[in-house]
């Protein structure tokens, strides 16, 4: 039977299994337990012992009351930074990771040949992650690196580009190790446009421009809102590579750094703490309205006929 | 659908998409590929001081490396950590994605929602919390905390993958067993297991792969003893000491090696787009 | 000049609007994938007002047909030409055919007002005539009230008559429809049959129909095509088809269920002796048989006269029922007539397993063709 069919009868059959007296309840849900503890303890509870830390402000900063661990970030102008320093990465890095991913995925909804190749090369750099990238980058895109020999090769500059340990060479690490989760992502949306739509827009008269601005944009838009908030979630969180190519102690001093440097170097855990709520918040928040647009934008496009 | 035919589009518009698609696949291929080939060619070197080319090869950096960075002890404690962390949660995540599949009940949604939601919030942001808390505990600095660290993110996985597996096993299989008269435990263990090992099996793989790029939790929790590689690797990378590039790009190669070696094992049981959070239709 | 029931073939008896269509010419249709042949040489001409159908069973090249009727498929060699235009190479946009899709292909981003009105509005029409267009197309479909809902949130039926209302809103001058009714359940179906047809009428439409089942095909069209592999196997009216099959597989396609091997005995004119197993009959010639040679005899089942046990009889072969199936306005008897022969009958009597009987097969009903290639 078809996916959609097992899991039907799946859960259908499974009810009527479990099913008894709404007062009693089935022994063996209570199997699903631990893991739901684990993550209650390990993922929820951190964040409320970290708020109820980040009220309890170290040092200087408990003149401040409870609030002077945030205080003390959003008060001084170098930690602020860390904010929008952050954001130069951010919104950049996943615009341009979405804009690129687009087409590509849109036109991937037709196969094209090699393409199942092209899809676990991508998973490549996903599996070596962020320090891996990086670290590479150090040789490839060096002063001697190919990408500066080849530039000065072609003749579009006449020295070294400098590529590294500054903000350009975190951008290039985002882009890089972003780039494959978005358009897979935006793969799996784009394939699931039925084909017959583009057909029967073409039928009705449609021009190429006409049915990707009427049919095909607007259907992709939840999935690309989607892949744009939890591509700007991970972007946002930046840390290694802004260490390792970038310049942590200047343009490229990103939040993870700054919560991360209250921790293990000032030893300031409420601060810390306040500054990984500030992000969680800001995480949260955007997590929130992406999952709330896919509901919202399935609930119309779901139960196309003969699907 | 009618169809039993590929279709094609009436022609008069060039397919440029397709060109499209190549080369900006090219374009992705050459950096990351140029980046790889670079990192692995410097590890060979003896010197490279600006030629396109190493000036001569030769292996003994990855020796320096094993003795300077403990590459033997680190690959062990990569080992025990990754396979702690697949067991663990494949242990607390196998039932839960069994239960998830087979029954429904008042509030599924929401548990589903709070089993999935470390995935979707990067580990630095709930790591440093979570690390404060477990030195608290002092736990932090040992492999057991590096482990239930890295259960974090590998927990709601788990169930990520195998719930849709489970689904799509038969329930009729079950009830067919327990009419030819077989108890829940050995439908459990002659139906269940068989149809759900290679699932199982590839879940785990995944979370390996991906407990051993995961930086960021590592990073917070460890100690000298508890690193994986890719901490080592970072720390390499940025410690104060002078090191040659080629040592650590030696240390690197040892990194990629293991990943991709365990990538393309995890790729003859999987798709690839199921390697990423993927949000089912 | 209106037309009227003399112009149009078919023999609709009623007055209709004159169809916007003159003539649909295709000649010579042939389309390749990799090396399979998926329509080969097709040649159809289509006057006006008619209501042709496509029948055959999957990938005999109906489909195929149809997409590149519609411009969505590319064709290898052939043209064709409307009103003596050729407009082979031409993009299906520029078409101006209304088509209905098999799953509909409803845009679910939009709601039922603006799915129907899409052709309209990427024709740059005023919002007003758009409304007023859409508005009547809608009721024409009996979907008046359900504008404002999205597909998703209707059931199988009433979508399948937004994609009906979508096409026609255009008035195109010709309308494709692609096995429109397989998706739903039986009587929906038989009603959307009627639709279909009182629509093709009232609106002076000209319609091509893609279907694999012969009832639907007979049932709505003034002319079937029916199609083998990717060639027309046999074209003409329902009643041609049905009564004058001219070859063994039309004739299994549309009902002739018995199938039996012969060897030809005699051949006088039309009438054929042939036997086989011990069994003879007498038949209808249809193509070319040769004395001695092998052919294939066939007849309905409704045609097989299942009476009463006579053994003395001579035309007639004796058997036993073996099973007996209760189908509403009679019954359907399997007859086992010994040495592996069975026949399918149908009657009006009651018959039980393990009655004797005998059966009539009347020559005139009894085709006698050529072994199928």
């Amino acid at each position: 039977m078809t996916a959609p069919a097992a899991r039907r009868s799946a859960v259908e059959s499974g009810d009527s299994f479990a099913r008894r007296p709404r007062r009693r309840f089935d022994p063996s849900l209570l199997v699903i337990g631990p893991a739901v503890l684990f993550v209650l303890g390990l993922f929820v509870y951190p964040f409320v012992y970290g708020l109820a830390l980040s009220f309890q402000p170290y040092g200087d900063n408990e003149l401040n009351g409870p609030l002077g661990s945030y205080m003390a970030f959003f008060g001084d102008a170098r930690e602020r930074l860390s904010i929008s320093n952050t954001l130069k990465l951010a919104v950049p890095a996943t615009l341009i990771d979405v804009v690129l991913a687009l087409p590509l995925a849109y036109r991937l909804r037709r196969p094209i040949p090699g393409q199942r190749v092209i899809a676990a090369l991508f998973v490549i750099p996903m599996t070596l992650g962020t320090v891996l990238i990086a670290e590479g980058m150090l040789q490839f895109f060096g002063p001697a690196g190919w990408v500066n020999k080849t530039l000065l090769l072609i003749g579009v500059v006449h020295e070294p580009v400098q590529f590294l340990h500054n903000y350009l060479g975190t951008l290039i690490s985002l882009l890089i190790s972003d780039f494959p989760a978005v358009f897979l992502l935006l793969l799996g949306y784009a394939s699931g446009i039925d084909p017959a739509l583009d057909r029967a827009a073409r039928t009705l008269g449609a021009s190429w421009w006409q049915r990707t601005w009427r049919v095909t944009l607007p259907m992709m838009a939840p999935g690309v809102a989607v892949a744009a908030a939890l591509s700007f979630v991970a972007t946002f969180s930046v840390f290694p590579s802004a260490v390792l190519v970038g310049n942590p102690a200047g343009e490229t001093r990103v939040i993870a750094f700054a919560a991360w440097q209250a921790a293990y170097e000032h030893f300031d855990y409420s601060e810390a703490s306040a500054i990984a709520i500030v992000m969680g918040v800001i995480e949260l928040a955007l997590v929130a309205a992406a999952l709330s647009l896919r509901a919202g934008g399935y609930r119309r496009l779901r139960a196309e006929a003969g699907r | 659908m009618s169809i039993a035919f590929r279709r094609s589009p009436a022609r008069g518009r060039l397919d440029g998409g397709a060109g499209f698609v190549y080369a900006v696949v090219a374009v992705v291929l050459a950096v990351v590929g140029g980046i790889l080939l670079s990192v692995v060619l410097d590890a060979f070197a003896t010197s490279w001081f600006g030629g396109w080319l190493p000036d001569g090869y030769t292996d003994r950096w990855f020796r320096a490396a094993i003795s300077d960075f403990e590459i033997p002890q680190i690959l062990l404690a990569t080992a025990f950590i990754t396979l702690s962390v697949a067991v663990a949660g494949l242990i607390l995540g196998v039932p839960a994605a069994y239960v998830l599949a087979r029954r429904s009940f008042p509030g599924k949604g929401v548990l589903q929602l709070l089993l999935v939601l470390p995935l979707l919030v990067p580990p630095i942001t709930y790591g440093i919390p979570l690390a404060t808390m477990l030195y608290e505990f002092r736990i932090a600095g040992t492999a057991a905390g590096v482990i239930v660290a890295n259960l974090v993110p590998a927990l709601p996985l788990v169930v990520l993958l195998l719930t849709p597996f489970f689904e799509q096993i038969d329930p009729n299989l079950e009830r067919a067993a327990r009419t030819l008269g077989a108890s829940p435990l050995s439908v459990f263990t002659r139906v269940l297991v068989p149809l759900a090992a290679p699932g199982v099996l590839a879940a785990a793989l995944i979370v390996v792969v991906r407990t051993l790029a995961l930086f960021e939790l590592t990073f917070l929790v460890s100690g000298a003893d508890s690193q994986t590689l890719v901490v080592a690797l970072y720390y390499a990378a940025f410690a104060p000491g002078i090191r040659p590039s080629q040592q650590i790009d030696a240390m690197a190669v040892v990194y990629m090696a293991t990943s991709l070696v365990l990538l393309i094992a995890a790729l003859r049981f999987v798709n690839p787009t199921s390697m990423v959070f993927r949000v089912r239709r | 000049m209106s037309g009227t029931a003399a112009d149009s073939p078919g023999g609709a008896r009623r007055e209709h609007p004159t169809p916007k269509l003159k003539s649909l010419r295709i000649r010579e249709l042939t389309k390749w994938f990799a090396d399979t042949a998926a329509v080969r040489g097709f040649d159809l001409e289509v006057a006006g007002g008619e209501f042709i159908s496509l029948l055959g069973p999957s990938g005999c090249g109906k489909t195929t047909t149809l997409n590149c009727v519609a411009g969505l498929l590319e064709p290898d060699e052939g043209a064709i030409e409307i009103d003596g235009k050729d407009i082979t190479r031409l993009a299906p946009e520029k078409r101006g055919f209304g088509m209905v899709f098999q799953n509909y292909a409803l845009f679910p981003h939009l709601t039922i007002a603006r799915n129907v009105g899409f052709g309209l509005e990427v024709r740059g029409i005023a919002r007003d005539e758009i409304d007023r267009r859409t508005a009547r197309a809608l009721d024409l479909v009996q979907l008046g009230g359900l504008r404002s809902r999205y597909p998703g949130q209707l059931s199988g039926g009433q979508q399948q008559r937004v994609a009906l209302a979508r096409a026609l809103v255009t008035e195109p001058p010709l309308i494709l429809m692609d096995e429109p009714l397989s998706n739903l359940d039986a009587k929906l179906r038989l009603e959307m049959r009627l639709e279909i047809r009182r629509l093709h009428q009232s609106l002076g439409l000209t319609t091509l129909y893609v279907t694999h089942d012969q009832e639907e095909a007979l049932s709505l069209s003034d002319r079937v095509v029916l199609m083998r592999d990717g060639v027309v196997e046999q074209a003409g009216t329902p009643e041609e088809l049905y009564s004058q099959p001219r070859s063994l597989y039309v004739a299994n396609f549309l009902g002739y269920r018995n199938l039996v091997p012969v060897q030809v005995g005699e051949i006088d004119g039309d009438v054929v002796r042939a036997a086989t197993n011990g069994f003879r009959f007498t038949g209808t010639r249809r193509g070319a048989l040769a004395v001695g040679g092998s052919a294939v005899a066939t007849i309905r089942p409704k045609d097989v006269q299942v009476l009463a046990s006579d053994p003395g009889r001579a035309d007639t072969i004796g058997a036993s029922i073996e099973l007996a199936e209760f189908v509403g306005d009679g019954f359907e008897v399997s007859a086992d007539a010994g040495s592996g022969q069975r026949f399918i009958a149908r009657t009006v009597d009651r018959w039980s397993a393990g009655d004797r009987v005998s059966l009539r097969l009347p020559p005139e009903r009894l085709l006698v063709f050529p072994t199928d290639r």
